[in-house]
C-alpha cells in the first residue's frame, strides 16, 4: 500500500463534507470553492471538483444560479438546498464523532 | 513567428496560438471521451470549458493578448489529467453516502433494469420506478403485444429512448423515491405551503434563487405528470378504438340482409374506386392512426419519466413524419374518390302511359331482390342490403308534375354520380328498379339495386308522375291532388310536389320544395 494513496482517499473521503461546509457558509462558484479546497491542500487537480459538484446537484443537495462576470464568462452560483443542508448536518454529526474517535485512539497508542 | 487562431470558449472569443490551440483540443477530446460513461457529462464538460475560459482570460492583460503554450499547459496543469476526473472509488464512496441518507430523497429517473431483463429490461425498470413486481408491467406488455403486435413498437421505443442503468448511482436513483399519488399530493402540499409562505420572505427566495426553483419545478413536474398520464390514457383508448374498429373485423355499419353488419374495411371497399385505392387508404389510415397512438404513449411516458433525450426526441419527429405521410395518402386517396362524385349522369325510362281519373300505386315489397322468397321486413335500421353481387337500397323519390294532356305519364329516373358525365350515366343505367302499370295501377318495387362493382356513388331513383287535370293518385291511404292554389302560378307547368317511399312500403308525401 502507498503512502500516497491512503493520503488520496483520506482526502477524498471528506471531499464533499469540505464542499458543503464550504457551501453552507455562504453560495460559491467553482472558483471559490477550489481556493479554499486549495488553500487547505484537500485538492491537487481543480478537474476532479467538476464531475463531484454536477452529481452533488443532481442527487439535489446542491443547486446553482447564473451570474454575469464582468471579467470573464458567466459564473454559476452553488448553494445548499433543504436536502444537501440535512445531508451536511449529518455529515458533521458523523465528522465529529470520527475526530473524537480517531483523537481518542491516536493518543491512547501515543501514551 | 507564431501563427494565432481565434477560439471562442463559453462566448468569449479568445486569440490563441496554434499549438496552445492543438494542446486544449487535445485535452477536452481527451476529457469528453472519458466523461462518456458520467451522468452529466455533457454538464462536467462545459463546467471545465468555463473554467478554462475563467482561467484564460486571467492571463491576459492589456499588455497580453494572446494565450501562448505556456498559459495553456499552466491551465492544464491546474485542471489535472482528464483520466482522474472519474475516479471508481471516489464515486463508490460517494455511492454510499447517498444510499445511507438520501436515497428516500433522490427522485427517481427511468432506467432499463438490465440485471433483471427478459429482453432489454424496460418492463424491469418501469416496474421499478412504480415499485410494483415486474410481472404486471410485463403482463401489460403482452396485453399490448395482443392488440395488433402494438407491444412490439412500445417497446421498441422505450428500449430506444431509455438509458440503461449504468453505475450504482443509476441504480440507485432508479429506486429512488416512487412517483405515487401519496408523494405527488406530498409535493403539492409542500409547494402551497412554501406558496403561502410571507410575500418578503417569498421574494427574498426568488432573490436567492432558492427554494423557489425548488417549488416551481416540482409543481411543473406535477403538471407535467398529470398531463402525461393524460396522454397515456387517451393513446391507450385511442388503441382499443383502432383494434376494435379498424382492424378487426368487428362489424360497425349497419346492413341489412345476409351481410348483416359491415367492418370499417368491407365499407371502405363499397366507397373506393378500386382495390388498389383501398390498399392504399387502408395502409395510409393504419400509418396514420398507429403513429398517432405511438406519438401519444412516447410523449405521456416523456412527460412521465422525464425522458427528454435527443433519442425520444427523434423518435417524437420521426412518428410524425411517418404518421404525416399516412395521413397524405389517405388524403390523395380520398380526394382522388371525392373526385368520382363530381359529375351526376341520370337516365330515364319510360313506364308507361294511361288515361284515368285516379292512378292507383301499390308498393311492391322487395320479394323480387331478396334471395329465395325471403321478405326483409325493412325497419329502417339499416342503410341498405347487400349480396355477393348487388347492393339493394330503399327510398324511392317521387315527383309530380302537372300533365300536358289528359293522361297520367309514368317515368322513372335514374341516378348516379362519376367522375365524367358519361360514366355517371353507365352506372345509373345499371340500376335495376320494377315498375310496371297495369291499366291504372302502378306496380312499384319498394327498393332498387345496382352493381356492387359500381360502389356507392349517390345512386337513387325517382318516379315521376306527371297528372292530368283533377287527376289524383293513390298510394297506400294517401290522395295525392295537384294544389289547386297554385295553378294561379304564372310559372305553373313546373309546378311540383314530392314525396318518398320506404323499403316498407310506407309514402311521405313532402310539401312544396
Amino acid at each position: 500500500m502507498k503512502l500516497e494513496n491512503t493520503q488520496a482517499q483520506m482526502r477524498k473521503g471528506i471531499l464533499e463534507f469540505c464542499i458543503l461546509s464550504i457551501l453552507d457558509k455562504k453560495e460559491a462558484y467553482p472558483s471559490e470553492i477550489i481556493d479554499t479546497l486549495k488553500d487547505a491542500k484537500l485538492i491537487v487537480v481543480e478537474g476532479t471538483l467538476y464531475p463531484l459538484l454536477t452529481r452533488l446537484k443532481n442527487t439535489e443537495l446542491l443547486t446553482y444560479r447564473w451570474e454575469e462576470s464582468s471579467s470573464g464568462p458567466p459564473r454559476k452560483y452553488y448553494s445548499l438546498t433543504k436536502m444537501g443542508k440535512a445531508f451536511l448536518d449529518e455529515l458533521t454529526e458523523t465528522w465529529m464523532e470520527l475526530n473524537t474517535a480517531v483523537t481518542k485512539i491516536t493518543k491512547n497508542n501515543s501514551k | 513567428m507564431k501563427k494565432t487562431v481565434s477560439v471562442n470558449i463559453k462566448g468569449i472569443n479568445f486569440l490563441i496560438e496554434e499549438d496552445a490551440y492543438e494542446l486544449l483540443q487535445d485535452y477536452l477530446d481527451r476529457l469528453q471521451r472519458n466523461l462518456k460513461n458520467e451522468e452529466g457529462s455533457q454538464e462536467i464538460f462545459e463546467d471545465v470549458e468555463l473554467r478554462i475560459a475563467e482561467l484564460a482570460s486571467s492571463k491576459l492583460s492589456d499588455s497580453k493578448t494572446v494565450i501562448e503554450l505556456d498559459d495553456i499547459k499552466s491551465i492544464l496543469a491546474a485542471l489535472g489529467n482528464p483520466e482522474d476526473f472519474i475516479d471508481e472509488e471516489e464515486s463508490s464512496q460517494f455511492e454510499s453516502f447517498d444510499s445511507k441518507s438520501s436515497t428516500e430523497n433522490t427522485e427517481k429517473r427511468l432506467f432499463r433494469d438490465t440485471d433483471s431483463a427478459v429482453v432489454a429490461g424496460v418492463c424491469a425498470g418501469i416496474a421499478n420506478f412504480f415499485k410494483i413486481d415486474v410481472v404486471f408491467i410485463r403482463a401489460l406488455f403482452i396485453v399490448i403485444f395482443f392488440f395488433a403486435g402494438f407491444g412490439i413498437p412500445v417497446y421498441i421505443i422505450m428500449w430506444i429512448i431509455v438509458p440503461k442503468a449504468k453505475t450504482t448511482i443509476d441504480r440507485l436513483r432508479m429506486k429512488g423515491k416512487p412517483i405515487t399519488v401519496e408523494t405527488m399530493r406530498e409535493e403539492v402540499e409542500n409547494a402551497a405551503d412554501r406558496l403561502k409562505n410571507g410575500s418578503k420572505k417569498f421574494a427574498d427566495k426568488i432573490r436567492k434563487g432558492d427554494g423557489y426553483s425548488d417549488t416551481v419545478s416540482r409543481g411543473a413536474r406535477f403538471i407535467s405528470v398529470f398531463f402525461g398520464l393524460g396522454f397515456v390514457f387517451f393513446g391507450l383508448m385511442f388503441l382499443v378504438v383502432f383494434i376494435i374498429f379498424g382492424i378487426g373485423s368487428t362489424e360497425i355499419v349497419p346492413v341489412h340482409g345476409e351481410y348483416g353488419f359491415l367492418s370499417a374495411a368491407e365499407f371502405g371497399e363499397l366507397v373506393l374506386s378500386n382495390s388498389s385505392d383501398f390498399n392504399l387508404f387502408w395502409w395510409g389510415a393504419f400509418m396514420g392512426t398507429s403513429c398517432a397512438i405511438l406519438f401519444a404513449l412516447l410523449i405521456g411516458s416523456m412527460l412521465i419519466f422525464r425522458l427528454y433525450n435527443k433519442w425520444a426526441k427523434f423518435s417524437l419527429l420521426g412518428l410524425f413524419l411517418i404518421g404525416l405521410t399516412g395521413g397524405i395518402i389517405c388524403g390523395i386517396v380520398g380526394a382522388r374518390t371525392g373526385r368520382d362524385f363530381f359529375s351526376e349522369g341520370e337516365g330515364e325510362r319510360i313506364v308507361g302511359s294511361v288515361k284515368s281519373m285516379e292512378l292507383i300505386v301499390i308498393p311492391q315489397l322487395d320479394e323480387s331482390v331478396s334471395k329465395d322468397g325471403f321478405k326483409v321486413k325493412s325497419d329502417n335500421d339499416g342503410f341498405w342490403e347487400m349480396n355477393d353481387k348487388f347492393i339493394i337500397m330503399d327510398h324511392i323519390n317521387f315527383k309530380y308534375i302537372r300533365s300536358n294532356d289528359s293522361l297520367f305519364h309514368v317515368r322513372q329516373n335514374f341516378q348516379a354520380r362519376s367522375y365524367s358525365n358519361k360514366t355517371a350515366l353507365v352506372k345509373s343505367e345499371n340500376i335495376r328498379h320494377k315498375a310496371n302499370l297495369f291499366g291504372d295501377t302502378l306496380l312499384l318495387d319498394t327498393k332498387f339495386k345496382f352493381p356492387r362493382k359500381d360502389k356507392l356513388r349517390d345512386q337513387g331513383v325517382e318516379i315521376i308522375i306527371e297528372i292530368p287535370e283533377n287527376g289524383k293518385v293513390k298510394i297506400g291511404n294517401q290522395i295525392i291532388v295537384l294544389d289547386k292554389l297554385r295553378q294561379e302560378d304564372n310559372d305553373y307547368t313546373n309546378y311540383r310536389e314530392r314525396g318518398s317511399m320506404e323499403g316498407d312500403g310506407e309514402y311521405y308525401h313532402n310539401d312544396w320544395e
